[in-house]
């Protein structure tokens, strides 16, 4: 029993030792074989942040070539390109290029001036200042910037002394220290990177390495991308001005013009207009002629013994003389309303809106029209009719600016009838216009219709244009009918034109 | 309800310790055998047969006895249980899942509050489907067990009741939870070592790739194993199987999966239970010397709840026995002292049962112990 016990004591002792080392070996390969992997992932990891890490940069690179391409494009005026210094600035900074100063040169072609933009020591911007190309300091960077190639030059504390006095001389800087302070003992390597439109320079203690010097470069390239697009810009807004100043000579112009068919309508209307103003005229001196006459038989009267007087015949001349009065009275008034009329015509702006009667106005303005026409040219005669709608409601219309349409419209008619005359003289042509009103209930029709040659149908698109006509030169401004269909349209009306070979119409509805 | 438990390396040797066990008038309802794939199952079966005890049987890799660990002998557990307060549930089908469900559903139609003891055969099933199937039904079924081995031959498992034996079958002892009061904890002890792992590809229990490579070759590499695998089932279970995969799983249960076959054209791993394609798994190493008495310790815990036993069953994995050598016994003594009562056990391919932390589930590298006590009338 004891021996047995000894026996399983030895055995366990046996098994424990046996198994530890079997352990020991486990553990040990496991965990070497977890360190390896680990080893892996960690070595996988900083791989993976390694090239996260050149990422990063490359993306900054591309961000911060963005910004600069980004700030210059939205540049507009030369104020704004003094911002140009700072931001180089600030962007070499974030790409991580060491420098101590830094700066742009714009070459000048046309002006032979370097337009420059420096920094101050702490990154702000020198007010950008000019030196002619000539300048004996500029003489290498202008020559590398034409051939394009990048120029290196290194400046001691003279140089940089010498440069400080010429900026403080043209009031660039305020005071020399305003642009010398941290100027290092040593100089500094100035590197000068060239672009289509200029140099970038950045001035640091020690030359670059090939990498900055690429780095730098890329902005110098985006730069001048951006700056392209900056002066293309410049050029635009120019051009857009000279546009715009063209277009406001134009439209004075136009102006200019317009007024100008008013006068012209008016000059048609003049010879009419006398022949108006003739007539009441006439009354005026043939009722002032007879009312003097019965002034002296009055007198005569007066003068008969107190017996012989008849005082039936004194009141009949006195009434005479009253009735004539009244008739003078009324002529001048209408020779009154006549001018006013005319003078209506040539303002230049509309008046105001009233209620008309359209029949009234047509028959005016036509016979205004015939007899102006009648007057200038004393072989033309047409004949002409009217068929206007008694039910016709007044409407509210600017009187003058629609009586120049319908004197446009109706003279049209009589020159169209007239040419056609003229083109026709064997024929036995009956020239005819016939002015029609209509009422439509919500709205109302005029129509005026002539019997000419018509319009062809190739230009019939054409005569609501403004400028075009078809009169010789001299007799119409081609703003005639183009006039006509604004103020149509402003009235909320419709001008529209129905036409072929003997027979125009012109229709003109408004509503009511 | 009295137990005794009797071993044996011989159908004599059985017959002979029954008698003994029986000359007291002791007439015993129920044994509950588990014997090594080279005992003579027929006859075993026959015998109890003969004598109208019914059987539960099942294969092993080792028999436990009280505090003594046997080999190519059988252990045998014989009850006077009441046959009214057990049942038994022995059917034979490949779908694990559909016949653990079935089981569940035949032990509620049997008993009102009842408890399954399980015992599952063959070799390559995938062992979570037990629990999956089961639980389907009720999940609320205490459940405990393990599957039966076959001495480490990798070459067929079986269950076998009176009737029949089976190497795809699964057999179940329904017990009258108002009759018999029956408790069981699981515990286990294998600390996990390493880094984490994936599991990329895996069908069922057969893991493909572990981080993209084979899994038979991650297991070389990690532990240098120097012997070749191909076709050696002995090799892949004593060593591979004492590093099993510890694994999380969605229910929260931490689990162990061990490693029980090769696949040798795939180089793939067959394990005792599933492992999810994506789940992160880390290698296990064995535990210390001094497990045995945490074990005791953990098991002690349910003396509470079940102060007194009729009889204890020990389902321990395979691998324990060959990480804790002759110190295994030593454990069982330990345990069978904390009520005193006859314990039979075997060295089982996986256990089930509940760890102190987690609900029932599918494990290996554990003893899932049970207790039965008979409720006073």
């Amino acid at each position: 029993m004891a021996l047995k016990k000894v026996q399983k004591t030895i055995d366990v002792a046996e098994f424990k030792y046996n198994r530890t080392l079997i352990d020991k070996a486990a553990i040990t390969n496991v965990l070497n074989a977890s360190l390896k992997e680990m080893e892996i992932q960690k070595r996988q990891i900083e791989e993976a942040k390694n090239e996260l890490d050149k990422q990063k940069k490359i993306a900054d690179k591309q961000a911060s070539l963005n910004r600069v391409r980004a700030e210059i494009a939205s540049m507009r005026t030369s104020k704004d390109l003094e911002l140009i210094t700072p931001l180089i600035w600030k962007e070499l900074q974030f790409l991580g290029i060491p420098f101590v100063r830094c700066g742009v040169f714009i070459m000048d072609n046309v002006e032979k001036q370097i337009h420059t933009f420096l920094s101050t020591p702490d990154g702000r911007a020198i007010t950008a200042f000019h030196i002619p190309f000539d300048t004996p300091i500029m003489a290498e960077i202008i020559e590398n910037w034409r051939k394009r190639t990048v120029y290196i030059s290194h400046w001691d504390e003279t140089k940089f002394s010498a440069l400080a006095d010429s900026l403080l001389e043209n009031g660039s800087i305020s005071t020399r220290d305003h642009y010398l302070k941290n100027i290092p003992k040593e100089g500094l390597f100035l590197h000068y990177l060239p672009f289509v439109q200029g140099m970038l320079y950045v001035g640091n203690v020690e030359q670059f390495s090939e990498e900055y010097m690429q780095v730098v470069h890329m902005v110098g390239e985006a730069f001048s991308t951006a700056f392209a697009r900056y002066e293309d810009f410049k050029k635009l807004e120019l051009a857009k001005l000279e546009v715009e100043k063209t277009l406001n000579e134009l439209k004075e112009a136009q102006q200019q013009l317009i007024q100008s068919e008013k006068m012209a309508s008016l000059g048609e209307l003049t010879a009419g207009i006398a022949h108006e103003i003739q007539n009441p005229l006439n009354f005026v001196i043939n009722f002032s002629d007879l009312a003097n006459e019965l002034v002296d038989e009055l007198k005569a009267e007066k003068f008969l013994p107190k017996a012989e007087r008849d005082e039936v015949v004194e009141t009949e001349i006195l009434e005479g003389i009253a009735k004539n009065l009244v008739k003078i009275n009324h002529h001048g008034k209408r020779a009154d309303s006549i001018v006013k009329g005319m003078l209506q015509h040539s303002r230049v702006s509309g008046g105001e809106k009233e209620e008309t009667n359209i029949n009234l106005l047509l028959d005016e303005y036509l016979r205004l029209s015939y007899h102006g026409l009648r007057a200038k040219d004393k072989s033309f005669n047409a004949e002409f009719f009217t068929e206007l709608d008694p039910s016709l409601p007044s409407i509210h219309v600017t009187k003058q600016d629609l009586g120049r349409v319908f004197l446009n419209l109706i003279n049209n008619a009589f020159y169209a009838v007239n040419e056609r005359k003229k083109g026709s003289r064997t024929e036995n042509y009956l020239p005819q216009i016939k002015i029609t009103s209509k009422n439509l209930g919500d709205h109302i029709a005029i129509s005026i219709r002539d019997n000419g040659n018509g319009i062809p149908s190739e230009i019939k698109d054409k005569i609501f244009q403004p400028f075009f006509t078809t009169k010789p030169t001299g007799q119409g401004t081609g703003l005639g009918l183009s006039l006509s269909y604004d103020i149509v349209k402003a009235h909320g009306g419709k001008l529209e034109v129905e036409s072929s070979p003997g027979s125009t119409t012109f229709t003109i509805n408004l509503k009511t | 309800m009295k137990a005794k438990n009797i071993s044996g390396e011989s159908i004599d040797q059985i017959k002979q310790r029954f008698a003994e066990a029986t000359s007291d008038g002791f007439a015993p309802t129920l044994a509950i055998l588990f014997c090594s794939i080279s005992q003579d199952r027929a006859a075993l079966r026959d015998f109890f047969k003969s004598r109208d005890i019914a059987l539960v049987g099942a294969t092993s890799a080792g028999e436990i006895i009280n505090d003594e660990v046997l080999e190519q002998s059988a252990v045998i557990l014989l009850l006077d249980i009441k046959k009214e307060h057990f049942a038994l549930f022995f059917e034979e089908s490949s779908d694990t899942l559909s016949l653990a469900e079935k089981l569940s559903k035949f032990s509620k139609a049997t008993f009102q509050n009842p408890s399954v003891i399980v015992i599952s055969s063959g070799l390559t099933i995938d062992a979570e489907n037990i629990i999956n199937g089961f639980h389907s039904f009720d999940p609320s079924i205490p459940l405990f067990g393990g599957l039966a081995a076959d001495d480490l031959t990798m070459t067929s498992t079986y269950v076998f009741t009176n009737e029949k034996e089976s190497s795809n079958g699964l057999i179940g002892l329904v017990i009258d939870g108002d009759k018999i009061n029956i408790k069981g904890l699981a515990t286990s002890g294998w600390d996990n070592i390493g880094i984490e792992k994936t599991i990329t590809k895996s069908e069922g229990n057969v893991v493909y790739t572990i981080d993209d490579e084979p899994a038979v070759d991650v297991f070389v590499n990690y532990f240098q194993f120097t012997e070749s695998v191909d076709n050696k089932a002995e090799i892949i279970a004593t060593n591979f199987a004492q590093y099993p995969l510890q694994m999380k799983k969605d229910n929260g249960n931490t689990v162990l999966r061990a490693p029980l076959m090769v696949d040798i054209d795939s180089r793939a791993l067959i394990f005792a239970g599933g492992i999810p394609q994506g789940s992160k798994v880390k290698f296990s190493v064995q535990p210390g010397f001094d497990l045995i008495e945490k074990t005791a310790d953990k098991i002690s815990l349910l003396k509470p709840t079940i102060p007194e036993a009729d009889a204890l069953i020990m389902f321990s994995c395979k691998a324990r026995h060959m990480a804790l050598g002759p110190l295994t016994g030593d454990e069982a003594g330990m345990i069978q002292a904390i009520w005193d009562k006859p314990l039979i056990g075997f060295f089982t391919y996986g256990e089930i049962g509940a760890t102190e932390n987690s609900t029932c589930d599918f494990h290996n590298e554990t003893c899932s112990m049970v207790i039965l006590k008979e409720i006073d009338a």
